[in-house]
């Protein structure tokens, strides 16, 4: 569906502000102090598709998925230049509300980190922060999300319990219950699987195929073949360079790029 | 199922005023801001006033002079003094016994349960007011539970030098030394009379206890011309019923005869004492004073030292067991070098708290007026932040100042302290990096 | 041939187990100086509870403190607890919150350098010996408070409360800091993440996950406060009694003690012994908050580590 440089999933306008929406990147730069760590990445995220990055280690991929919703923030070394526009919106720009964006962006992270509060309140955070609702609503709301997330039918006896005596893979799920609760445009997944054991992973790939019906997803993975198995669209990063993307598949089989290919078959990284 | 989805559940909730939100979060930081600038300006407040107050008094006088009912005249020179020894005799006693104790239970110690339970014991030991260690130096130290009579009849005494002093015909005085004085004073009758070349000097000594006879060390008092009294030292050497003379120091006297016969009493007795005296009980003394202070700060010593132990890699400690070292010799050359900038940092901390320490030491002693710089481990002394407290709690602005003043001459050798600290700390940082 | 000589096995296990047994020895001395206190202030104040005027049931059940007047001595320890509370809870209500808010602000929101030149400065407020602070709520906090309500007495707990709370505001401040700083930053990345505001991270996340550890600092510093003894003998006052009134004068069992130790009580007299009985109540209720202090962080650091 989507191929290089397709201006295609440019999201359309007038989309509800709840609609899922896509990402396009033009010339992204990124420094960490002097280092640059993003060199001129230009690329889109396709709308109610899932997106993987991949590449070794250091190779900037998670650095660009941190600027999506502006986490890079929190560094004081952190800078950015270029564009970065979600359903049409500046991400990068100084007006541009980081609690606003962010509300609007997703993210679940490598490794799981739910609140030590009980299991409701950690779904509930995001949406209370952001609304005032009716318990009624709370509660559905929490429960849909936790039905999304796969993990209603195993908490429904016990959301009072604390978040932090579920098991890990649990502990992951819930904290995708609790960024989609937020109803989110799009999700950040930010090697979600890596501290995970392989049942656990099974299930969140799962998951994820099955959420990609209702929201943007983007994920980074260290794993090839998760990004094989979750992915419609692939983008390969090395050394602060977006080397290659396009539809998973091709980038699996036909890659067009020689580092992308010793990558892909295992000759490095 | 009917339920709606969920980003219509979402969108249920009214909407919080980003505008609010934002708000909310300034007054916050705002909150803080002034949470943590009020804590700064009641230092400088703290500060500010006393300098103002003390400023005035800090003069070289002030160095030199002893406390005094004029406050014009008072000085810190006994509290100064009184100070250094405390934290000289708490430093040396605490020191050792608590790096000792730490490297025991970072290196040497099982992981058991009596391990557990002194660890958990000192963290309690940390939590103790000062005061009630001040009661158990009273009780342990001062008063060593009344086991050893009272502080001003001690039943021990150990380091003391004892004399006899005697009248010659001409009025000089000669000092016999003897091994001990009987605790009521008694004389035995029979002594030995010397009769000098210049003087004609009795000089009795209770046979029993010291054998005066061979070698035994005279002195006597000498009258100079310019007034000042000087005592010279003679060993008498005996051989029959005469003495030969011989002078430590001059021979401007000499020792001719000494009989048996026409034994004298002393006119008196004195008693003099090196820096190492000590009586048992130990009484309010400097020794009791820095053995309080041991106390409280040890806890401290140990808990720092721990730390910095336990900071040094497990890395450097596993390679030198693999080189075959014992668990010792691994400390001695690995370890504690590598911690001992840790340990120095926490030993000025702990000493720095030592330094102000006032309640257990107003337990142990009340406040003492001292009129002199100690001389010996027995000897009465105050410290500053006693000192302090005296003047603070008097009426008199007058010796507000004074108080004020000692306290900028406290906070001068914390200041000096905490520096030394910080710079052994961050050169610590720099080796490590 | 051989090259040096190999040094003596049987000297080196015996200076080993020397080194090893004096080591002990004096580890084991702080296990004996806990035995001392124990000893101490049990033995003297079951001679206090031997004398006539005296029974454990007056003690802990009279209000009435009256130890220095000869023939209507009366001891119950209540007052001079009630003096303690009162002045710990007036320095709680100055320290607590100050220093909870400069905990978060430099856990939060300083940058480096802030931090290192505020956290130097909390030190140096931490060393201050505690008399200064006496002479300063003598010299300075009574005047301003007799200013603002001549209520105020030239001796009172109010005066003595803002002190004892300056001096244990860098306790709450660093041990607090500690407890926030602990916090792993994932959870402050999980609710960044959310959309939460600087102020929606540090109050609804952050400070909930290191609850506990902020409350065993607030336990441990209020332990120091009911120890303190300097500030209370100078700027509380010396008479005992029960009140909640901050303009009153107050006795703490800190002061007491003083009093007593400082003054010509009789060494084998019963206002003498009294004060070690005080001394083993004020041990239990410290020993209390700092055991009680001491187990909540420990299960903090468990929950982060």
């Amino acid at each position: 569906m989507t191929s290089q440089h397709s201006p295609q999933s440019v999201p359309t306008e007038g989309s509800p502000p709840h609609a899922p929406s896509g990402v396009v990147v033009r010339n992204l730069n990124a420094w960490y102090g002097s280092f640059q760590a993003l060199t001129n990445i230009s690329l889109d995220i396709a709308a109610q598709r899932v997106t993987a990055f991949i590449g070794p280690s250091g190779c900037g991929k998670s650095t660009f998925l941190r600027w999506i919703n502006r986490m890079n923030d929190t560094i004081p070394s952190a800078r950015a230049e270029g564009t970065l526009k979600l359903h049409g919106d500046d991400i990068l720009a100084r007006s541009m509300d980081v609690v606003e964006l962010r509300r609007r962006v997703g993210m679940v992270f490598q490794k799981p980190n739910p609140f030590p509060k009980s299991i409701y309140d950690n779904v509930a955070f995001g949406p209370r922060l952001h609304r005032v609702y009716s318990k009624g609503d709370l509660d559905m709301l929490v429960e849909q999300s936790l039905r999304q997330a796969a993990l209603w039918n195993e908490v429904k006896d016990r959301l009072r319990a604390s978040a932090l005596s579920l098991s890990g893979g649990q502990q992951q799920r819930l904290c995708i219950a609790r960024a989609i609760a937020a109803g989110p445009e799009l999700l950040l997944m930010d090697e979600p699987c890596s501290a995970l054991d392989p049942k656990s992973t099974l299930a969140i790939e799962e998951l994820i195929q099955q959420l990609a019906e209702r929201y943007t997803i983007v994920i980074v993975t260290h794993n090839m073949q998760q990004a094989a198995r979750v992915s419609d669209t692939t983008a390969f990063f090395f050394e602060g360079q977006m080397i290659e993307w396009g539809e998973t598949e091709a980038i699996f089989t036909t890659p067009t790029n020689r580092q992308t290919e010793d990558y892909v078959t295992g000759r490095f990284g | 199922m009917t339920t709606p989805n969920l980003t219509e559940i979402v969108g249920r909730g009214t909407l919080r005023g980003n505008a609010r939100r934002a708000l909310s979060n300034r007054v916050f930081l705002w909150f803080c801001l002034v949470g943590t600038t009020l804590a700064i300006l009641v230092l400088f407040a703290l500060l500010f006033s006393i300098f103002l107050e003390g400023w005035s008094s800090v003069t070289w006088n002030f160095f030199d002079n002893f406390a005094s009912r004029n406050p014009s005249a008072s000085g810190i020179k006994g509290p100064l003094w009184g100070s250094v020894w405390v934290c000289a005799i708490c430093a040396i006693s605490a020191l050792p016994l608590g790096i000792g104790t730490a490297i025991y239970l970072e290196e040497f110690a099982p992981r058991n349960r009596v391990t557990g339970f002194i660890n958990l014991n000192i963290m309690n030991l940390a939590g103790v007011p000062s005061i009630v260690y001040g009661i158990i130096g009273l009780t342990a130290f001062a008063r060593m539970f009344g086991g050893f009579g009272s502080a001003s009849d001690p039943t021990v005494l150990l380091g003391y030098s004892y004399y006899d002093e005697y009248e010659s015909m001409e009025g000089e005085v000669v000092r016999v030394k003897v091994s001990a004085i009987d605790r009521d004073g008694d004389r035995v009758e029979d002594g030995v009379q010397a009769s000098l070349a210049r003087w004609n000097i009795w000089v009795a000594h209770p046979a029993p206890r010291a054998p005066l006879l061979n070698n035994t060390q005279v002195e006597v008092l000498l009258d100079s011309d310019d007034g000042s009294d000087e005592w010279r030292t003679a060993i008498a050497h005996v051989e029959g019923s005469s003495v030969e003379r011989s002078t430590a120091q001059s021979a401007s006297f000499d020792i001719v005869e000494v009989s048996a016969a026409n034994a004298m009493k002393p006119i008196t007795q004195s008693r003099e004492d090196s820096w190492w005296s000590v009586s048992l009980p130990f009484g309010s003394s400097v020794l009791a004073g820095g053995l309080t202070l041991m106390l409280v700060i040890l806890p401290v010593v140990i808990i720092s030292s721990q730390e910095a132990l336990r900071a040094v890699p497990s890395s450097l400690r596993q390679g030198a067991l693999a080189l075959g070292s014992t668990r010792w010799q691994m400390v001695r050359e690995m370890t504690l070098p590598a911690a001992i900038p840790g340990i120095m940092t926490g030993a000025i901390l702990a000493m720095s708290r030592a330094i102000g320490e006032a309640a257990p030491l107003l337990v142990l002693g009340g406040f003492l007026l001292v009129f002199a710089v100690p001389e010996n481990l027995m000897s009465d002394f105050t410290v500053l932040p006693l000192q302090i407290y005296n003047w603070a709690g008097r009426p008199q602005t007058s010796f507000h100042a004074l108080a004020a003043g000692a306290i900028i001459v406290q906070l001068v050798v914390l200041l000096v302290f905490n520096g030394i600290a910080v710079f052994i700390r961050q050169k610590l940082q720099k080796n490590l990096s | 041939m051989s090259f040096g000589r190999a040094r003596s096995r049987r000297w080196r296990d015996w200076s080993e187990r020397g080194i090893r047994w004096s080591l002990f020895g004096a580890s084991f001395f702080s296990v004996f100086v806990t035995f001392a206190i124990l000893v101490v202030l049990a033995r003297e104040s079951y001679l206090f509870f031997g004398f006539d005027q005296v029974s454990i049931v007056e003690f802990f059940g009279s209000t009435e403190w009256n130890p220095l007047l000869g023939g209507t001595q009366h001891f119950g320890v209540w007052p001079l607890v009630c003096g303690t509370m009162l002045v710990t809870v007036i320095a709680a209500c100055f320290a607590l919150p100050i220093g909870l808010t400069a905990a978060v602000y430099l856990s939060e929101y300083a940058g480096p350098k802030t931090r290192a030149t505020l956290k130097p400065a909390l030190e140096v407020l931490a060393g201050i010996p505690t008399v200064v602070y006496g002479f300063f709520a003598l010299t300075a906090i009574t005047p301003l408070l007799q200013s603002i309500s001549p209520r105020f007495g030239n001796y009172n707990a109010m005066s003595a409360g803002i002190a004892i709370g300056i001096m244990i505001l860098p306790i709450v401040c660093s041990l607090s800091e500690d407890a926030l700083r602990s916090v792993p930053r994932s959870l402050r990345d999980g609710a960044y993440a959310l959309g939460g505001t600087k102020f929606d991270v540090s109050v609804k996340v952050v400070v909930p996950a290191a609850l506990s550890g902020i409350v065993a600092s607030f336990l441990l510093a209020m332990s120091r406060a009911i120890g303190e003894t300097m500030i209370v003998a100078l700027a509380a006052g010396g008479i005992a009694q029960m009140t909640a009134e901050p303009w009153a004068e107050v006795q703490t069992m800190t002061a007491y003690m003083v009093q007593i130790f400082l003054g010509d009580a009789p060494a084998n007299g019963v206002e003498y012994a009294s004060s070690y009985a005080v001394a083993a109540v004020l041990f239990c209720i410290t020993l209390g908050f700092t055991l009680v202090g001491r187990y909540i962080l420990k299960r903090f650091r468990e929950e982060y580590e």
